[in-house]
């Protein structure tokens, strides 16, 4: 695979994750409740309906999560052998590699059970999975 | 470990600010098809007056939502300047960079230009609720992340 194919892998992966969390994050912590407490509360319910319309981002986002991450971890010389038989997740680099696979693992999971639906404490485990996640990529691409 | 936790920072800030340019992209789109245009630019207004927390604190202590966008960009521009240069900003960090040449140069200066644009989008929101400004911000914040993930690498 030649570098151009890389980094589109790594622009989307990246643009994937910016419009799912993002989306998450503002919406669950900042426009929520803001919207929501807009007078008369028939219409902050209404503009609040309006602004969930065109959700659905989690699914999409995470399929090309997914297929882009494959492709990064392929580029980087990781293969199905490696992974299966452990060696991938040796050392430092694997310890936080591992963790970072486990709970993106959580969070399909989480999509998957809970999805749309109203689960006010399972969110913030979500959002924390997503604030650990973001931490260990970081730590993956920049080193402690 | 510092430089770890700036890089985490500036990342939870542009995931932040795309979701908070995402929401008034969305707005304006979904109330466009949803209402007419008086109406559209009524409700655009009544939720850039809205405040955060909407309760628990003094109003004067809420912060509007263009001032939550402002916040997210200062925390950005903050931690980016760190991470350009541990020691702290000086204006050659930016200028060496541009001057730089090369793809490196390049991008920062594409990436610097975006942010500029963004700077004005969001400042434009503070005068006139344009879906235009609304949806170039959108662009704007999703182009810089791009660039980001290019300077990265």
């Amino acid at each position: 695979m030649n570098m151009f194919w890389y980094e589109v892998c790594m622009v989307l992966h990246l643009l994937a994750v910016v419009l799912w969390l993002g989306h998450m994050f503002f919406w669950s912590i900042f426009c929520g409740p803001m919207v929501k407490n807009i007078p008369p509360p028939e219409t902050g319910s209404w503009l609040r309906e309006v602004s969930l319309s065109m959700g659905g981002l989690g699914w999409p986002a995470l399929t090309i999560l997914v297929v882009t991450g494959i492709v990064i971890l392929g580029f980087h010389g990781t293969t199905v052998e490696s992974a299966l038989s452990g060696q991938l997740f040796a050392g430092q680099y694997g310890h936080m590699l591992a963790g970072k696979l486990a709970l993106v693992a959580a969070m399909i999971g989480y999509q998957a059970v809970v999805g749309h639906r109203s689960a006010p404490l399972a969110v913030y485990f979500n959002m924390l999975a997503a604030l650990i996640v973001i931490a260990l990529s970081v730590a993956l691409v920049r080193g402690f | 470990m510092w430089q770890w936790a700036n890089a985490y920072l500036h990342m939870l800030g542009a995931i932040v600010f795309v979701g908070y340019s995402l929401f008034w992209g969305i707005m304006a789109f979904a109330l466009g098809r949803r209402v007419d245009g008086t109406r559209r630019l009524e409700y655009l207004t009544m939720i850039r007056a809205t405040r955060w927390p909407p309760g628990g604190i003094p109003e004067w202590g809420r912060i509007p939502l263009l001032g939550l966008g402002w916040l997210f960009l200062l925390l950005i521009f903050l931690t980016g300047v760190i991470l350009l240069n541990p020691g702290g900003f000086r204006m050659e960090i930016i200028t060496t960079a541009i001057a730089g040449g090369g793809s490196l140069g390049q991008l920062f200066t594409v990436k610097m230009i975006l942010v500029g644009l963004i700077c004005i989008g969001q400042l434009m929101l503070s005068f006139r609720l344009a879906s235009g400004t609304m949806y170039a911000m959108l662009a704007g914040a999703l182009c810089v992340t791009g660039v980001s993930a290019l300077l990265v690498h």
